[in-house]
This record gives C-alpha cells, structure tokens and sequence, in this order.
C-alpha cells in the first residue's frame, strides 16, 4: 500500500510531459552522435576472415575452430569448410594479431592464407602514421595505399567514421590493414 | 586404425601333439591377437585402413568399436570378437600423435565334431604407437599428407589359458606372448568430396619358444566419397561418408623349431565396404569385409576367411 503523498509523487513523475519526453529522445540522439563508431550498434566493432588451405576433412574443421576460438582477442568463430575459411569476430576493444591467427590455423594442421578485417571506427593521425580507432585503446594501422589515400581525402580532419575492409598483417604489435574498400558513416 | 588383413593370417606352428590337424584353425585364427587397431586417429576416414593425418584430436580421442570375424574350412570354424579401445595424443600440433590401444577379446575355434574351445573375454596385447608428419601440402580445398608410423605390441594378454581338455593352443590364447616391432608409411588425398588414403606396412614377429612366425608385409588402399552434406558449408553438419577399402597383407610361412609349418603363410585380400556418420565430436562407423575373390591364396589348408563386421565410434575430447 502506498502513502497518499506517494502516489501524488508518482502522478507528477508518472506521466512524462511531452516536453521532457522530447529533451529525452534529443538526449538520446545527442549521445548517439557522439558515440564512438565501434560502439554505434551491436555489431562488433571488428569482424574477418582467413583463408583456410587444405580443409577438406570436416572432422578436423573442430580442431581448428577449438584453436582459433582459444585466441584471448576472439569472440566467436564459425568455420565454412566448403568454402576454406574461417570467420571471426574481436572481443571489444581488442584488436587482431593476424601472425597468432595464422598459427593457430597450422596448428590446426592446415595452411593459413589471406586475413581479410572488416572493421568500423574512426580515422585518426599519429604522426606519419594513419590509424583507425576501433575501440577504447585499440587500434588498427591503415597500410599506405591508394584507397586509404582516397579515404584521407573524403575524411579530411572531420574525424568522420568509416567502415573499411582490407587485407590483414601483424608487424610487430601492430596490424596493419591495407584498405581494399570504405564506406563513410 | 587397421582392420589388418596381416593379423587375419598370421601363421603359426604347433608344438603340441594334435598340430598337424589344428594347424590350419590356429594359423588362421592367430590374427586375432593382433585384432587391435592400428593408430588410425580420430580426426576421419578411412574405417579399416591409416590415415596420414597426424591432427584434430585436440589433445585428445578415442576410438573404440566391436569386431566380428568369421572363418571357416573343412575342419569348423572359428569366431572372433573384439572391442579395442584406442587412444590418441596429439603430443605436437599436426606434427607427432602418441597413442595406446588395449583390446578386449575373446576367440572361439568350433571343430567340425562339436568340439568347443574358448579363450573366454579378456584383454590382449597392449599397442603403443607413434606417428609423424612427413609433408604436407595444402590447397584449396585440397590437402596432400604423408606420415610415418613406428608400432610395439607388448605381450599384456594372457598366453597360459587352459580349458577342460588342457592348455589352448597358442593362437586360441589372448595374448600373442611376443613384443612386435612395426613400421608403416601412409599418403592421404583429400579433395572436395573425395578422400584416398594408400599405405603399406611391415610388422615383425621375433621368434618365441622355438616358434618364429612369418613377418607380415600389409598394404591398404581405400577411397571415400561425402554423401552429405551436398555443400559443407559451416562446421559442425550432419556428414554422410561412403568408403570402399582394399586391404590386403602377406605373410611369410611359419618356422617350428627350424622345421616350415606348410599351412601357414600366404597372400589375403579384402574389400571392404563401409558407412560414416559424423557430427561435431563424435563419429559412428560400420563396415564389412570379405575377400576378393580369386585375390586369397593361403598355403596348405588354413581356415579361410568368410567375412568380417564392425562398427564403432570416436569421439573427440576437448
């Protein structure tokens, strides 16, 4: 049972005046704005692909998505045998070490190939270097090429978001993604 | 994992007095020691012959199955029945598998008068196994693979077992009484839906109270298709595998005292049909073997084979 004083309370807060219903869905899509690009839906932020050479024994498809799946960056794996690949996603705010992925895959007792990224977030300058930020504290190098020079011109110093794709490489601590196609967001 | 033909022929001499008529039972029965399975692992095809893949255990498998084997002659017959369990080690990735094999069996020999005698079930000779990568080419869709095996058969089953009419003759015992080297060499093609898998094996039998049987000389040739799914497209999937294996081994005569045993020794050959179900960790098989025609040649008149059933499962642990 509820005091008559809290049930005038709840009448005054209860119903939301059309005013403060509106500050709210202006709030909403202020934050929404401002949201980083790695956080702007449920998708991750980064997703990809290897290639797979010699999957043509299902059975050890389970070894293979064992060891991927074991890697502390990975979120999830799905391997298409047919097709010769394995698909992941990165846990937020991590980003992909192509050299351990590929180990993983002769681990498996098979040949890795091409990684390919698939990743969304912001383009920020470092130096001589260009990165795109894909979550708190991670980072991916944009590889010198003629598509991310074309990304640089479109992007400015907007600080724009983007959706990039590319082929992958680990140098050191770092990974490198050789820009094969953009979309601004 | 071998359902090999070599052990289906093992020859052997007789020292007791009755040898010249159970001669044929016991060489033909005498295999059956040795009814445990090669170090095929659990990562797929073929059923009765190797495989050269040395991954996708996981650190660890097993693989177990029930045998029946049936062989016949002027004299009875004789019925096997096996249930190894096998367990593989992937100790380095894709490279070494370390593994062990104990077999449960009991062996019965049927004369042709009634008579029955009977090793009763117990465990036979413990395998260790080890097998190495020796290349390995990938392609899409496709992989080449060759690997090396070193075997030792180690004298666990029990060689003194006695019935109402005294001790059974050796190759009626569980256990085969010797340690038995072996090596073997195995290339595996995978393509698609296509598998194809050769190998060929050389197992020594060193003497042993005055008996020194045949070394065995065994090679294996088996083809697979995948049924199902038509397409694979992500793992796991229910997988339909259809096999037709050629297995086949010589053996060399059998030596008592210096003295060759006529019925022991010759050349047999199987073809062996079989079905695989696969989804995620766990396999199920069967598969049936008779000889080939025409391609059997055993010396004197040992029991010759009718056929041979199995069916089992391997199961990947994580």
């Amino acid at each position: 049972m509820s005091s008559p004083s809290t049930r005038r309370k709840s009448r005054q807060t209860g119903m939301k005046p059309l005013a403060l219903m509106l500050l709210e869905v202006l709030a909403l899509a202020i934050a929404w704005s401002a949201a980083p690009a790695w956080a702007d839906d449920g998708e991750p932020a980064v997703a990809g692909s290897i290639e797979v050479r010699g999957l043509s024994c299902p059975f050890c498809a389970r070894g293979l998505q064992t060891k991927i799946r074991d890697l502390a960056w990975v979120a999830d794996v799905t391997v298409y045998v047919d097709d010769g690949r394995a698909d992941f996603t990165v846990r937020q705010g991590r980003v992909p070490e192509v050299n351990a992925l590929q180990t993983a895959v002769r681990d498996a007792g098979f040949t890795p190939g091409t990684t390919t990224l698939r990743a969304r977030g912001q383009v920020e300058r470092s130096g001589s270097d260009v990165l795109l930020v894909v979550g708190e504290g991670a980072r991916l190098v944009l590889a010198a090429g003629a598509q991310r020079d074309r990304l640089l011109d479109e992007v400015g110093s907007s600080g724009r978001s983007v959706r990039v794709e590319g082929t992958a490489q680990t140098r050191g601590e770092r990974t490198h993604v050789t820009v094969r196609s953009y979309r601004l967001l | 994992m071998h359902d090999r033909p070599k052990d289906e022929i093992r020859g052997c001499a007789m020292r007791w007095e009755t040898r010249r008529k159970v001669a044929p039972w016991v060489a033909a029965v005498a295999v059956v020691a040795l009814a445990l399975p090669g170090p095929a692992l659990a990562n797929g095809p073929p059923i009765q012959s190797e495989t050269a893949f040395t991954t996708g255990l996981n650190g660890a498998a097993v693989r177990s199955f029930a045998r029946v084997m049936r062989r016949s002659g002027e004299g009875g017959e004789m019925t096997a029945f096996v249930v190894p369990v096998v367990v593989p080690y992937e100790a380095i990735d894709n490279r070494l598998v370390l593994g062990l094999g104990l077999p449960l069996l009991t062996k019965t020999l049927r004369m042709s008068d009634g008579t029955e005698r009977s090793s009763g079930f117990g465990i036979g000779d413990l395998m260790l196994f080890g097998k190495v990568n020796l290349f390995h080419h990938d392609e899409h869709q496709e992989t080449f693979r060759v690997a090396g095996k070193l075997g030792l058969t180690f004298p666990t089953g029990a060689t003194r077992i006695a019935d109402g009419t005294g001790r059974l003759p050796r190759p009626l015992q569980r256990g085969t009484g010797t340690v038995n080297p072996s090596v073997l060499l195995v290339a595996t093609k995978l393509w698609r839906r296509f598998g194809l898998n050769a190998d060929v094996g050389y197992t020594a039998y060193p003497e042993w109270g005055g008996v020194d049987r045949g070394d065995v000389l065994n090679y294996d040739v088996a083809a697979s298709f995948r049924v199902l799914p038509w397409v694979f497209r992500s793992f796991p999937d229910h997988q339909l595998n259809i096999m037709l294996e050629l297995n086949g081994a010589w053996q060399g005569s059998t030596y008592a005292n210096d003295v060759e045993d006529p019925s022991s020794g010759g050349h047999i050959l199987f073809v062996s049909p079989g079905l695989q179900y696969i989804y995620d960790t766990v396999l199920v098989e069967a598969s049936f073997q008779v000889p080939v025609p025409g391609a059997t040649s055993l010396a004197g008149d040992q029991l010759t084979p009718d056929w041979t059933a199995l069916a089992g499962v391997r199961w990947l642990i994580d």
